[in-house]
């Protein structure tokens, strides 16, 4: 097995902050996703951000029983976490209806082994890897100037044409094209060692080539645009329960 | 006059009287309709459980029945006389709410959909139910059998005032601002364990002046105290600013008066613009305008809020209410000094909330140690992206706007979206490129102007010398806050209107018209007249008491001495501490030894001053020669601070201490405060006040000597 970069994992071991709020940042969404759809349409917005936390919680409590070695993918394992708090919080429920009252002992997720019922889809590690990709490309925002990287997000993101986008800039073409390799050129590392850092296997490394963001120059465009565009795509799919509760609250006003 | 002669012509008298008859009994079912909504509208608000009832009285009462039989037809006629509203009232009830049901079915049966009046029709059926139930109660009651049919006891009736808003009852809690305002109705919760109330000053018992939002939390009612605290930390400054118009603080309450402002949230607002939108269209040249004003606006108040030391830490659509005058920020539960010194809290909206200073909350970093402004900005730049995209930024800093649109108000999003030093600075700069696209809209259009033309293309610097300052933040409310009956028409598209509806209404409306004038004549009389003026002797809240503070509850001032008082030294607090802790051991404590108390630690406390933090400084050198234990912790003792500021009681301050500390020792907080009051009480000094648990112990010193003593 290819020796992986375990440095991310050691952070969380010695409960870096930052480390963590990286998790959340990184998975969070994805994981949000994940139990909204577990719990199939019967957790509040609120339930399901309490949810995902407490599966956050858990992780806390046993990272230090992870181990890369074993050849399971990290996303994996928050997937079986989270799929034992969700049916955790509907015993929770049902013995709350019944009148117990009683929080259900805890679970031990890492010595149940994984069934066919528990076994993440691709979707999941699909929206996993794009939440990776989604983080490198913040990364790029970062590191790079703000004009440039309006010049890449305008041509790579919202489809304009190179001529187009120098109008409406006010650059000149060839700037806008100087502009596009620099920031490709960036957002292909950034992307590289976000993926690098957050993922334990090699099976997730591989996830770059298989999302052809391997490729040259405009197929890495395409593949990234199409990338970011099931994103958001699932972020909003997500977020229209939220902007139901949002719109009915500010109703009531 | 031959226009009312005309009936009598063709109906003659009887007729006409038969219809007045009747245009009175309209009248007055649907007056009492109305009264009955209103009181269940009261009945509605969250109060308290009301005490639980004695027992009620047996349900038969031999001896009363045996008596009623005897004298029959004397309790009959006597029900009768009693019973004569209901008798009236019942088929009055039940005519009208038959002729608004027909009225409301045909304009159903035509297309139209008239909710209000099959409302009010089931309101009449209700009413008449409710006078035929108490007929019948009435008569079981009389031959001493009302236990039978009477149900479980009702609360105490409300008595119904002629001016309108129903009032609290004797018995029944009422809310402790009810004295000064009443309510009239109530809003939906936000995300506090505050109750949000729409009220109207009262003045001797009507109410007087616009109508109010009053926020209000009750430590018995699931408020917490932290909550209090959140909530009160920027009360000055927004008082200052107008828009807190009152608030009152006491050991239990907590509420704070603003504005109300009629109109629609800019979520619906913004849903209107897109509504009729294609996914690959963009918004209209007028839809921009509109938006752009929208926006123009929310950043002149921010810039007025952060230019007066405050973040509102919540901007976001539901908190941004379009009236008539423009869009007005609504929502101070998260208004946050730029200065303060507590940590930096998550609380905000998703989509809305940096993502930065989520970050920046769980290091724990302070408010005053970050550039706590940008989080506005950023709440800003999200509600733009909402305007022109129509959906909520749910990618971030990295949500790109999806409709075409001009490129320059992309620009201008994703700058104020944007992380690290590449986002605005200021609001000042992010409107100065707002107003640029603005200015430049009307020479060439929004297409038509390039990013290169704004002004922050080219290095804020020069930009936020160039624009003009805004205007300042209105420091008092203006003087007519009416709400406007009228929302906003958008992009200058007028309402649909419903010609069939119209139609019906104005059928509607001519054959209403005999019943509303005799009812007009009815209400008239029943009225006692035309309503009578306020006397002059009448209380009236003026303005100025509207604003002034209420004295704060926590803190006893000292009376003036004739004797001066002594010059505040380190020895003299080391004096009064040790004086405090004899007469706790002795006369307040009993069980507790003077050696228990001296191991509970001193934690020194000062207002923020420059001299109280020099006399603690010397204070705590003289602790350790005296072998006083005091608290070390800069930080607990900057957080109770904040808590002293507001002017919250003793016990407060222990609540707050119990909550940072939990399992260590309470200490003695010292806290040390400069007073300056010499045009009231004619002093100038510091004051120490002493807090331990629910004790609190007050003395006045002068201000330190020349030689100062260390």
């Amino acid at each position: 097995m290819k020796n992986v970069n375990t440095e991310f994992l050691s952070r969380l071991k010695s409960r870096d902050d930052d480390a963590w709020f990286e998790l959340w940042e990184v998975f969070g969404p994805a994981l949000e996703r994940m139990v909204e759809r577990f719990a199939r349409r019967c957790f509040s917005p609120d339930t399901v951000r309490d949810v995902s936390q407490e599966t956050l919680l858990r992780l806390a409590k046993e990272i230090h029983r992870f181990d890369p070695e074993r050849g399971t993918r990290f996303s994996t394992w928050l997937f079986q976490i989270a799929h034992h708090v969700v049916c955790g919080e509907f015993t929770y429920r049902n013995a709350k209806k019944r009148g117990e009252g009683v929080r259900p002992g805890a679970l031990d997720p890492v010595n149940e082994p994984i069934g066919p019922s528990t076994a993440p889809s691709d979707d999941y590690e699909w929206s996993v890897f794009r939440a990776k990709v989604y983080r490198g490309m913040r990364l790029a925002g970062q590191r790079l100037d703000f004009l440039p990287f309006e010049v890449y997000k305008a041509r790579i993101l919202r489809g304009m044409k190179s001529k187009d986008i120098a109008v409406a800039m006010g650059i000149s073409e060839p700037t806008v094209s100087r502009y596009m390799k620099k920031v490709r050129s960036t957002v292909r590392e950034t992307i590289g060692e976000v993926v690098r850092s957050y993922s334990f296997t090699e099976d997730e490394e591989n996830e770059v080539a298989r999302a052809q963001l391997d490729r040259r120059d405009e197929l890495f465009d395409d593949a990234l645009a199409d990338i970011y565009a099931r994103e958001e795509e699932s972020r909003q799919g997500y977020d229209t329960i939220s902007r139901a509760v949002m719109t009915f609250r500010g109703g009531a006003r | 006059m031959r226009v009312f002669a005309l009936p009598i012509f063709f109906l003659g008298f009887w007729e006409v009287m038969a219809i007045i008859g009747i245009a009175i009994l309209v009248s007055y079912s649907l007056k009492r309709g109305r009264r009955h909504e209103q009181e269940q509208r009261y009945r509605r608000l969250p109060r308290p459980r009301p005490p639980v009832p004695a027992a009620p009285p047996p349900p038969v009462n031999i001896v009363g029945l045996t008596l009623a039989l005897m004298v029959f037809p004397v309790v009959l006629a006597a029900w009768a006389i009693a019973s004569i509203g209901d008798i009236f009232a019942v088929p009055a009830h039940l005519f009208v709410g038959t002729l608004t049901g027909t009225i409301s079915l045909f304009i159903t049966l035509i297309g139209g959909s008239p909710r209000k009046l099959w409302k009010s029709s089931g309101v009449q059926f209700v009413l008449a139910w409710k006078s035929l139930r108490s007929m019948i109660v009435r008569l079981f009651a009389m031959f001493g059998m009302g236990g039978l049919v009477r149900g479980k006891p009702k609360p105490p009736p409300i008595p119904a005032s002629r001016h309108a808003s129903p009032r609290p009852v004797p018995g029944h809690r009422t809310y402790p601002f009810e004295d000064r305002y009443r309510i009239e109705s109530l809003l939906g919760a936000g995300g506090s364990t505050a109750r949000l109330f729409v009220v109207r000053r009262v003045d001797g018992a009507r109410p007087v002046g616009d109508r109010m939002v009053l926020k209000y939390f009750d430590m018995g009612m699931g408020s917490r105290l932290e909550e209090v605290i959140r909530e009160s930390r920027g009360m000055q400054v927004a008082k200052d600013m107008g828009i807190v118009l009152d608030h009152h603080l006491d050991r239990n309450h907590f509420y704070y008066v603003m504005p109300y402002y009629e109109g629609e949230t800019l979520t619906r607002a913004s849903a209107r613009l897109h509504r009729h939108l294609k996914a690959d269209e963009g918004l209209s040249a007028d839809s921009i305008r509109t938006c752009l004003a929208w926006m123009s606006e929310l950043l002149r108040t921010l810039d007025g809020y952060h230019r007066q030391g405050v973040i509102h830490k919540d901007v976001k659509p539901d908190n941004l209410i379009v009236t008539e005058q423009g869009v007005r920020l609504v929502d101070l539960g998260l208004l946050t000094p730029l200065a303060s010194a507590l940590t930096l809290t998550t609380h905000g909206t998703e989509f809305f909330r940096d993502p930065e200073m989520v970050k920046l909350a769980v290091q724990g970093k302070r408010v005053r140690d970050v550039e706590a402004v940008r989080f506005d900005i950023y709440s800003a730049g999200a509600v733009m992206y909402l305007l022109l995209d129509g959906s909520f930024p749910a990618c971030g800093p990295l949500s790109r706007i999806s409709r075409p649109g001009p490129m320059a108000l992309s620009w201008i999003t994703s700058r104020a979206m944007a992380e690290g030093e590449k986002r605005y600075p200021s609001v000042a700069a992010m409107r100065a490129d707002l107003e640029a696209v603005i200015a430049k809209a009307a020479e060439s259009g929004y297409d038509a102007i390039p990013v290169s033309a704004l002004p922050s293309f080219s290095g804020f610097d020069a930009a936020a010398e160039a624009a003009p300052p805004p205007p300042p933040v209105i420091l008092r409310p203006e003087p007519k806050m009416a709400p406007p009956e009228r929302l906003v028409p958008i992009s200058g598209r007028p309402h649909r209107s419903n010609s069939t509806g119209s139609a019906v209404a104005v059928v509607i409306g001519v054959l209403l018209m005999i019943f509303v004038a005799a009812g007009a004549v009815f209400l008239l009389l029943a009225s006692g007249g035309v309503e009578r003026p306020l006397s002059e002797g009448a209380p009236r809240i003026t303005r100025d008491g509207l604003f002034s503070a209420p004295p704060s509850p926590g803190m006893v001032e000292a009376r003036p001495n004739p004797d001066p008082p002594p010059a505040i030294t380190p020895a003299h607090i080391v004096g009064s501490i040790r004086n405090w802790r004899a007469k706790l051991a002795d006369d307040l404590l009993p069980s507790t030894s003077v050696g228990d108390l001296e191991r509970v630690p001193v934690l020194l406390v000062s207002d923020g001053t420059s001299g109280a933090d020099e006399i603690i400084g010397a204070t705590k050198v003289v602790l350790q020669k005296s072998g006083i234990l005091y608290h070390p912790s800069t930080t607990l003792a900057a957080n109770v601070r904040t808590v002293l500021e507001p002017g919250i009681g003793a016990e407060a301050v222990r609540d707050f201490l119990l909550s940072k500390m939990a399992g260590d020792t309470l200490p003695f907080v010292i806290w040390i405060r400069h007073v300056d009051d010499q045009p009231r009480h004619g002093r100038c000094g510091y004051q120490v006040v002493c807090f331990y648990g629910p004790y609190r112990h007050s003395i006045f010193f002068s201000p330190p000597t020349v030689g100062r003593e260390r």
